[in-house]
């Protein structure tokens, strides 16, 4: 009997209590769990043109071509568009339509866009390319950031340029914004590593030949006082969806106030909006 | 007896695996998170599918209210204390007496403070007072964009440059990181955790999505004459529709 009660107590000493090392933990998970947070925010880069008079000027006249689109960012979440599918068009209040934002208002009005009637609209070219690209991203084998896309330096000059998968990537990237579509194998899921080196070098000589460009749209985003930042943040996002490389976020002017003014017999909605007709002239000179 | 031992032992719960899990989940919760910071005034970002992370450190928050109202934030309280020390020795030299380094306890709450938003005409007595009413304060005020400090300058025509408070302030935060930038990488070997930090603070916005655009347009024009014209848009993450 004594011999038990001695092998008994060696049993006991052997188990650690853990209950007080697991309060603590909960207390400490608990402290995380509140003075924490799991979701990093995102960033959305914006870069704003320089104020320069001089610029803009030259910039209202290029402006107006048929590659253009405005966007009219009004108050109470409502979207206009204008797209002139004619120079000379410019000004007609019969291109001022109104969109939904999202993927089957604003996003599907840019990629259907053909001024040119060709197969293909050219911002679905430009997303279908990025498409691609994508694909070929994600064959890529992972160490993206090594240096092993060997990128040939072409016949004349012959040196080699060494290129991380990512670098490339972004490379490719702004290659195709700007209209180089074809450096993709089209529907292929595949780059076509030759012509990006041609592309490479022609974008860093500035011998690039205008010809071979697919066309590119671009957007002219003019947000009204009233409307909300989300707006304005809702369309920035979608000019990344659609690829879109030329957008400005430009500041209403005298000539967009009337525009959408005297659209308004047409659409009732935007009577709704009150603020409209207080719009101060003066403002639109600033 | 036999039967008394039995009970003994199913009272005991084995709660080693419990604190396994726990362990666990502790590792987790530390290497994955970030701390929130204490901001007083807080605004609810737009959502967008943009990929890019807001970087940890070396970001010059500027939070933009559904009112408006401006406040700035650093990661670096060190950055906060220079930027203070310029405005005080040059624009606003005539508050030294009340907010310089001499007035330790003031300084000190300062360098607690997580957002300026008080105009330098009330920062000594708004440092003066109690936690709540600091709070209260603080969460009425903002950056002035008006405001207009005149600093000679003869090279211009009308002897004179313009700026607003928000704009000085803006500029002294990125002289002040300049110089705590030049202070730490000096001695510091070329390499990874040299190129870690970055060389410049940058601008991230953050503004409320219920912020109207004019407001919005205020602050980017301001700083668009100050030359600063690369931004961050703060935004959560949303998944594709």
């Amino acid at each position: 009997m004594a011999k038990k009660k001695e092998s008994k107590q060696k049993k006991m000493n052997v188990r650690v209590d853990f209950t007080p090392m697991v309060d603590m933990m909960m207390l400490l998970i608990t402290f995380f769990m509140l003075c924490t947070s799991l979701a990093k925010p995102q960033a959305m880069h914006l870069t704003m043109p320089a104020k320069d008079e001089n610029l803009q000027e030259q910039d209202k006249d290029k402006s107006k071509t048929e590659l253009t689109v405005t966007l009219y960012l009004a108050p109470e979440g409502k979207l206009y568009s204008y797209i002139i599918d004619k120079k000379e068009k410019f000004g007609e209040i019969d291109y001022l339509e109104e969109v939904s934002y999202g993927k089957e208002g604003i996003r599907k009005t840019l990629a259907s866009y053909n001024p040119y009637r060709s197969n293909v609209a050219p911002v679905q070219a430009i997303i279908n390319a990025k498409a691609d690209l994508d694909g070929w991203y994600a064959k890529q084998p992972s160490g993206k950031d090594d240096k092993t896309m060997k990128i040939s330096g072409g016949a004349s000059t012959g040196a080699d340029t060494l290129l991380s998968v990512n670098e490339t990537y972004d490379k490719a990237l702004i290659m195709i914004k700007k209209g180089h579509v074809d450096v993709v194998k089209n529907g292929q899921k595949d780059m076509d590593l030759a012509k990006f080196a041609t592309f490479m070098k022609q974008m860093r000589d500035g011998t690039e030949n205008a010809e071979d460009l697919a066309p590119t749209l671009s957007v002219n985003i003019k947000p009204l006082d009233d409307a909300t930042y989300d707006d304005l943040v809702k369309i920035l996002d979608e000019m990344q969806i659609c690829c879109i490389g030329k957008y400005v976020i430009a500041q209403m002017t005298e000539q967009d106030y009337n525009l959408l003014g005297a659209a308004k017999t047409k659409y009732s909605e935007l009577q709704k909006v009150p603020e409209l007709k207080d719009y101060p002239k003066a403002a639109a000179a600033e | 007896m036999a039967k008394m031992k039995i009970k003994k032992n199913d009272v005991w719960i084995d709660m080693t695996p419990m604190s396994d899990v726990m362990v666990l989940l502790l590792t987790f919760f530390m290497l994955s998170a970030n701390f929130v910071k204490n901001e007083v005034v807080k605004v609810i970002t737009p959502q967008s599918r943009t990929e890019v992370k807001v970087p940890s450190t070396g970001t010059l928050d500027i939070t933009i209210d559904t009112l408006g109202r401006v406040f700035l934030a650093t990661d670096k309280v060190v950055t906060m204390e220079y930027a203070l020390d310029t405005l005080l020795s040059k624009e606003f030299s005539k508050y030294k007496d009340k907010l310089g380094a001499q007035n330790k306890e003031l300084r000190a709450t300062f360098k607690a403070e997580t957002q300026i938003g008080i105009p330098m005409e009330q920062l000594a007595e708004y440092l003066g007072k109690t936690h709540e009413q600091m709070t209260h304060q603080l969460k009425d005020a903002g950056l002035p964009l008006d405001s207009v400090v005149e600093i000679p300058n003869p090279n211009k025509e009308s002897g004179k440059d313009t700026f607003s408070e928000f704009q000085l302030w803006v500029k002294a935060m990125k002289n002040g990181y300049k110089k705590w930038y030049k202070e730490t990488t000096e001695d510091m070997p070329d390499g990874a955790e040299k190129d870690a930090i970055p060389s410049k603070l940058e601008i991230c916005i953050k503004a409320d999505q219920n912020t109207p655009y004019a407001r919005f347009k205020k602050v980017i024009s301001e700083l668009q004459d100050i030359n600063e014209s690369r931004y961050k848009l703060v935004t959560q993450y949303k998944k594709e529709e």
